[in-house]
């Protein structure tokens, strides 16, 4: 512990330096505007600056694009909660309350939850880190394929309390969800499925097109539709500080977002969308009041944005004790610490002290810049609202399809939105909820590779998935969880049926 | 009469244009265009190359990343540029690769390897065969005895169905004669994850991608797929030196359209040898862990052909999976 404060102070002098902060500051700048712009999330964001990380030392590049990272993080809720577009994947469930909280004149309470939420998971998380993450890394290494699968199962479980419609819409979506995630190169065989000989859907459609069109092209559609134009807010500035009631509120979904988003994080794969649903569900299933949530119910903003934040620090886990990239993002910091010469690897903490520490130091500097940083901008992004829609939402669009477009210049993502905004605006008529789209779609792949990858390494013996422990333990506790769900249910019928036999 | 003038006019603009292309190439900013994302072998090593290439042909070096569709969606956009020569590419095996695989799926090729003209090859390492340490085995024959024993039971983990990291351990198999059990995943950071967790027993990868596992004692490295042995590794013997052809190399050339005329591509070949000279160079290539290997034009075809006929032979032989 004492040696740790050291190393913290050693990270402390690293980061405090004009140059290295003035990188640190600069990347949370880049990443709030890259998570505010919707569409572009951070994968995009470090992709395009990352050449001219290149110029600069290791401990500064990395702290840019760490920066970045988790700055889009804080930023991309700030669309969700006011127009209801995500600004990255993982903000996709902040739209359903966080956006209701905005139409009922909430959104200074609720940017203003998601920008502590995120600063209190973001700095917890990094204690998380600096203190556990050997330990914590030889975990992330435990869960292969089975493990994943279990793990994903119980993901699927998530989407029953996703959704605040009836249940026969919310699986109806959820299914078209996963057959939408079919779409492109089969991994385990190569076949490109229900691609259509377009090069560009080869890899897929892109969750955030989809969610962009799903959530906002929808939503703009509709507001043309309705005759009565919106009143536009115009919110006193005590509006804009989280009431007493919704303070309190916040605090147990925070932690527990935290904690959840952190776990999730730690583990292999892309799961860290999955985390804010997560926690998302986690809250609405404790909550004394389900009924509100979609209706605006800040523990639906504030759980799930710590849940994001949370997971992007538990990511970096496994990339700074072992030097094993574990998303796409990842990938990218590794690489660059290789062109500097930095080989990442579980030594990586012992033989690169000043860049370990260091980037530990620069979270917790990032994370109270972004909150200094947030926190003024509540009043500024509401203010926006004040613009009279007819304004607000051409300009909105324009970003939406710039965003979408510059993350691969493709011509084919924007049309996606375009038709992923069509259909949502139809569900949304027919008054189908789009949120179980987006989980189905994410999971789906995921589910589908796990699978067949435990089933390669078995040759095809499904019995890989009873002898694996953390993958059987898993399996219990999703099945505990379901009957935990069905039971009361069944019981209240029949106390139904008792009651109305009498 | 009109459409007689104004395709006069567009011939005397071309031929104009190619007289002052002649005259003085380039004349102005070159694209290096790549089919992989930042970060990976063929974008740094453009990178490492790109500055020197500058200061020798006097105009700025672009460097743009089309990624997508396991390369094919940059790959194609190269085999579609205007073969004016400001178009190259730093490729690797996806020019004969996506062809095979395409023609595995019976369909149409997207582009075809005679689209392009080699101009350098400008590195060449062997891959390594990495196992988890806590597997039994000391040495690639204890390994190969172990899966003669149970055929097709070891697992091994790749980066992608008919990637580098799959051909590679697929050569080694074919010329050891056994058989072992593929779990493809989603790229090589994944790869190394599930060995790291002996979720699969070995991959096949770049020196530079295992090396520091290996030094941390996580993984071991028990045969070299090169003519002779890696420096990074000297006591790992070779498959060569085992008795087994496997040879195989993740490598990096510099491609243009084979359209590009003849002195265009000379030009090409002067710059090239000159930066792969350049200390600049070499220290940039030395820091992300490659090592240099230069063949000039008709060299690297001769031996860009004979590895292009092994990635198809193993592709052919991999087929469609299940």
């Amino acid at each position: 512990m004492a040696e740790s404060l050291q190393n913290l102070l050693l990270g402390f002098q690293v980061v405090l330096a004009p140059s290295v902060l003035a990188y640190a500051i600069l990347g949370c700048v880049i990443g709030t505007i890259v998570g505010v712009l919707p569409g572009l999330g951070p994968l995009a964001g470090i992709s395009i600056l990352l050449p001219i990380s290149f110029g600069l030392p290791p401990t500064t590049a990395i702290v840019l694009l760490a920066g970045i990272y988790y700055g889009a993080m804080y930023g991309g809720s700030t669309t969700s909660i006011l127009v209801r577009i995500p600004g990255e994947a993982a903000s996709v469930v902040t739209c359903i309350d966080g956006y209701e909280m905005t139409r009922q004149g909430r959104a200074g309470p609720a940017l203003a939850i998601a920008a502590i939420g995120s600063f209190v998971a973001g700095t917890a998380s990094v204690v998380a880190l600096m203190l556990l993450a050997p330990p914590l890394a030889r975990l992330a290494l435990a869960f292969g394929p089975p493990e994943y699968l279990a793990l994903l199962l119980m993901g699927l479980l998530v989407l029953s309390y996703i959704s605040s419609g009836p249940m026969p819409k919310t699986l109806t979506m959820a299914a078209l969800g996963l057959l939408l995630g079919m779409i492109g190169i089969d991994p385990m065989s190569g076949y490109n499925r229900f691609s259509g000989g377009i090069p560009e859907l080869a890899d897929g459609l892109g969750v955030l097109p989809l969610a962009v069109g799903l959530f906002g092209v929808s939503e703009i559609m509709l507001a043309c539709r309705s005759r009565v134009l919106h009143p536009t807010s115009r919110p006193r500035f005590v509006e804009l500080i989280p009431s007493r009631e919704e303070a309190r509120a916040s605090v147990g979904p925070i932690w527990r977002g935290t904690v959840i988003g952190f776990l999730i994080g730690i583990i292999p794969g892309s799961a860290h969308i999955l985390s804010s649903f997560v926690s998302y569900a986690v809250e609405r299933r404790l909550s004394r009041h389900p009924e509100r949530f979609g209706k605006g119910a800040v523990e639906g903003v504030a759980g799930p944005e710590s849940a994001n934040n949370a997971a992007a620090s538990g990511a970096f886990v496994p990339m700074l004790a072992l030097g094993v990239p574990l998303g796409p993002v990842q990938a990218i910091l590794i690489a660059v610490l290789i062109v500097h010469g930095i080989a990442p690897g579980p030594l990586l903490i012992t033989q690169q002290p000043q860049l370990f520490w260091g980037f530990i130091a620069s979270m917790y500097v990032g994370n109270l810049v972004l909150l200094v940083l947030n926190l003024p901008l509540v009043g500024l992004f509401v203010w926006f609202l004040r613009l009279p829609y007819s304004y607000l939402y051409p300009i909105i669009l324009i970003c939406c399809i710039v965003g979408v477009y510059t993350v691969s210049s493709s011509m084919v993502d924007v049309l996606i939105m375009a038709a992923a905004g069509a259909v949502g605006y139809v569900l949304r008529r027919l008054e189908y909820d789009v949120a179980p789209i987006v989980l189905g779609f994410i999971l789906a792949p995921m589910l589908e590779m796990a699978f067949r990858q435990s089933l390669a390494m078995s040759g095809g013996d499904y019995a890989i998935f009873l002898e694996r422990p953390i993958a059987v333990a898993l399996f219990a506790i999703g099945a505990i969880v379901l009957l935990l769900g069905v039971v009361p249910s069944l019981l209240r019928k029949r106390a139904g049926l008792k009651e109305a036999a009498e | 009469m009109r459409a007689f003038i104004s395709g006069l006019l567009v011939v005397t603009c071309l031929t104009g244009g190619t007289a002052l292309a002649q005259e003085k190439f380039p004349n102005r900013p070159v694209t290096i265009l790549l089919g992989y994302p930042p970060g990976g072998s063929t974008d740094t090593t453009a990178r490492a190359l790109a500055p020197v290439l500058e200061r020798i042909i006097g105009q700025p070096v672009v460097i743009q990343n089309r990624p997508g569709a396991a390369a094919l969606i940059g790959t194609q956009a190269v085999a579609n540029a205007a073969p004016d020569g400001y178009t190259i590419t730093v490729a690797t095996t996806q020019l004969s690769l996506l062809p095979a695989v395409d023609q595995v799926f019976g369909r149409p090729p997207s582009f075809t390897r005679d689209q392009f003209a080699p101009i350098a090859l400008v590195s060449a390492d062997p891959s390594v065969l990495f196992i988890n340490a806590s597997q039994p085995w000391q040495t690639m024959q204890e390994l190969i005895d172990e899966a003669r024993k149970r055929p097709g039971q070891i697992v091994y983990a790749s980066g992608g169905l008919y990637g580098t990291t799959h051909l590679a351990i697929e050569i080694v198999l074919k010329a050891t004669g056994t058989k072992m059990r593929h779990l493809p995943t989603a790229g090589g950071g994944p790869a190394l994850t599930a060995v790291l967790g002996n979720h699969a027993a070995l991959l096949a990868a770049h020196p530079a991608v295992g090396g520091p596992q290996a030094r941390a004692r996580a993984l071991r490295p028990i045969g070299t797929m090169g003519s002779k042995r890696v420096e990074s590794f000297p006591d790992v013997p070779t498959l060569k030196e085992l008795g087994y052809e496997a040879e195989y190399y993740q490598w990096n050339g510099l491609f243009t359209q084979a359209k590009v005329p003849e002195p265009i591509i000379t030009f090409w070949r002067e710059a090239v040898a000159r930066a792969v000279k350049d200390p600049e160079f070499l220290q940039a290539m030395a820091r992300v862990g490659s090592g240099t290997e230069y063949k000039d034009r008709d060299e690297f075809r001769a031996w860009w052909d004979a590895d292009s006929r092994k990635t198809e032979e193993t592709v052919r032989a991999i087929g469609r999976v299940q």
